[in-house]
């Protein structure tokens, strides 16, 4: 029997640096380890400990994964420290992901919030191997400020895709911004939503995620058809160390991704 | 209960019978510590100790270790070699749990020995124990398992159940493939008489009725924790609770646990630690933010955990009345009390 518990060896291959405290790590695990986009995996740096964080890396490739990772705590202090070469470790894949077929045949509307881009890159990578399936895909991305926005190249890429709107906001411009200031829900009204035909996917921020629901529940938007990245310290990753309790549910079996109809009415939801 | 197997042996004869077991099994069972008793490995049958009811921690520790290595690494020569050595199980009888502590294993089974991502190290230490549970012929003080729809003669999770006979004698029974097979290995022969059979149905009969207090009703109780959840039910005990966690570390249920790495140079190992709901860093985000950040919040999880969510997830109530956190809260919070006042609250 394996333990649960005990990764794989994974070899850093290539560190970018995306904004002054975020970067993307370049992972080649010792065996393919294929995932769906919205799971998460389980990094290890050997000695300071692992920590849970969803590949912004296409589903379709397994022997390599990206994985965009803000400095936060210990285990991503040093990893920001770390250079290609580096020994490391993963497990997983945990959680559901996003069902990609209950999005088909819809128009899909992201929002992401700072470092949330990450996972929904996978997401839009997942997208673009689908792209006939949907009809329409707008991306509302916002960061504090423009040296905050990761991806800024692949952002002006994915904009002049077909069937793709991508608008950019940020809390506070600077002297170089030219686009929209504000948070990212200022971007809601600049898009004409369809919203009877309509699937919202929202990552960020807990307050982010708050704000966007709430406008987007006002405005009509179903609430079966609106998904969260809920987030919560996680240790296990597989439905047993209790620490990811949300309501009736373990965020690392039951989510990371729900739809708002299941958590609406769990009292303490956006704490 | 089938009474075909039931055996009997004079009280005083228990030593040497697990003398007996002992040289085919490692046993594990409640032995005399200062003015209380802990379960550890015996090595003679006079060590156990079976007077006092429950023992101070409970056998939880034996199946979810407060420590564990999970793996071993080392760092060097650009490398990480991973370890996955463990502890070898030897086969192992659990003697002497009251009824409560062997119902409360088949709760930590349910979230261990899983279909998918089954708890390896958890299961093997259960597969390799049998477990041999005394009934209780009375009461602490701080128990409850009546409460809980338990009782003191209980047989949930136990492969044999002894049951103390008026006349200074044991009437041994078992309940499963597994007790079977350890009385034929301890060579107990089958030696019941008839009056014997009625003897034990009449003892089990007592223990089980020697408690009348009403059962609480779990989805009834589990309904009104979700209405209440924002109510000022939980606005008192917080106050006085020291966040020691004495009482989820004593819990035969609880079983929240924290991965971590404790590393010197290059080598080092993954460590699985009891954790509890009690503490503030038990859901504090990397960045700062904490969903319970104050004690009362931390209260209300535990009795959620226990009351509500266990209900919703395994369809029973995570307590088992034991009553340790009765017993050893150093500010006297009293579980009993917080149900009785669940089942009494009018507000919303």
């Amino acid at each position: 029997m394996r333990s649960p518990y005990q990764p794989i060896a994974a070899t850093l291959e290539k560190v970018a640096e995306e904004t002054p405290n975020i970067k993307t790590f370049w992972l080649r695990p010792a065996e393919p380890l294929a995932f769906r986009t919205g799971q998460f995996v389980e990094l290890t740096v050997p000695g300071l400990g692992e920590a849970p964080f969803t590949p912004s890396s296409s589903p379709a490739v397994a022997e390599q994964m990206e994985v965009t990772i803000m400095k936060a705590g210990t285990v991503t202090d040093r990893l920001h420290e770390l250079q290609s070469g580096a020994k490391l470790g993963l497990r997983g894949p945990y959680g559901k992901g996003y069902p990609m077929e209950d999005m088909y045949g819809k128009e899909l509307l992201i929002m992401g919030g700072g470092v949330g881009l990450a996972p929904l890159r996978s997401l839009l990578y997942q997208v673009f191997e689908d792209i006939d399936k949907f009809s329409r895909v707008m991306l509302l991305y916002g960061a504090k400020t423009p040296a905050d926005l990761i991806y800024p190249e692949q952002l002006k890429e994915w904009s002049k895709r077909e069937k793709f709107e991508v608008l950019v906001s940020v809390d506070v411009g600077d002297n170089g911004w030219t686009g929209n200031v504000g948070v990212v829900t200022t971007l809601i009204p600049k898009v004409k939503l369809n919203l009877d035909k309509t699937v919202a996917v929202v990552c960020g921020p807990p307050v982010m995620m708050k704000f966007a629901t709430l406008e987007l529940i006002q405005m009509g938007m179903a609430k079966d058809r609106l998904y969260l990245s809920m987030e919560k310290n996680m240790s296990c990753g597989v439905g047993k160390c209790g620490h990811c309790r949300l309501g009736p549910y373990y965020v690392c079996q039951d989510g990371p991704v729900f739809t708002y109809d299941k958590i609406e009415t769990l009292a303490g939801l956006w704490e | 209960m089938s009474v075909d197997q039931l055996r009997i042996i004079p009280r005083k004869d228990l030593p040497q019978w697990l003398d007996q077991m002992l040289s085919s099994f490692t046993v594990v069972a409640p032995t005399p510590q200062a003015d209380y008793t802990n379960f550890k490995v015996i090595t003679s049958g006079d060590q156990v100790d079976l007077e006092s009811v429950n023992t101070r921690m409970s056998p939880k520790h034996l199946f979810f270790p407060k420590t564990e290595r999970l793996f071993g690494f080392t760092t060097d020569r650009q490398q990480v070699d991973l370890d996955g050595q463990r502890e070898d199980i030897p086969p192992r009888v659990l003697f002497g749990l009251r009824p409560c502590d062997a119902r409360a294993v088949t709760m930590l089974d349910q979230v261990f020995d899983t279909d998918i991502f089954r708890d390896t190290s958890y299961v093997v230490r259960r597969q390799a124990t049998t477990i041999v549970t005394l009934a209780c012929n009375r009461l602490a003080a701080s128990c409850f398992c009546t409460r809980l729809g338990s009782n003191p003669a209980d047989t949930v999770g136990s492969d044999v159940i002894i049951v103390e006979l008026p006349d200074n004698r044991l009437a041994i029974q078992p309940l499963t493939s597994k007790g079977q097979d350890l009385l034929k290995t301890a060579d107990l022969p089958v030696s019941a008489t008839a009056p014997d059979i009625e003897a034990f149905a009449q003892a089990i009969h007592t223990a089980q009725n020697a408690d009348s207090t009403e059962p609480i009703d779990p989805d009834q109780l589990a309904r009104k924790l979700t209405t209440i959840y924002e109510s000022d039910f939980w606005d008192h005990d917080h106050q006085r609770c020291l966040a020691c966690g004495t009482c989820t570390y004593l819990c035969p249920t609880c079983h929240c646990f924290d991965i971590a790495d404790e590393a010197k140079d290059t080598t080092g190992q993954r460590v699985r630690n009891w954790d509890s709901c009690m503490f503030g860093l038990f859901t504090l985000h990397a960045s700062g933010h904490n969903p319970r950040p104050v004690q009362k919040h931390r209260l209300r999880q535990r009795i959620m955990h226990k009351f509500c969510y266990t209900i919703d997830r395994y369809n029973q109530a995570f307590c088992v009345g034991c009553g340790r956190c009765v017993s050893r809260c150093p500010v006297n919070i009293d579980l009993r009390e917080i149900l009785n006042q669940l089942e009494d609250y009018q507000g919303g």
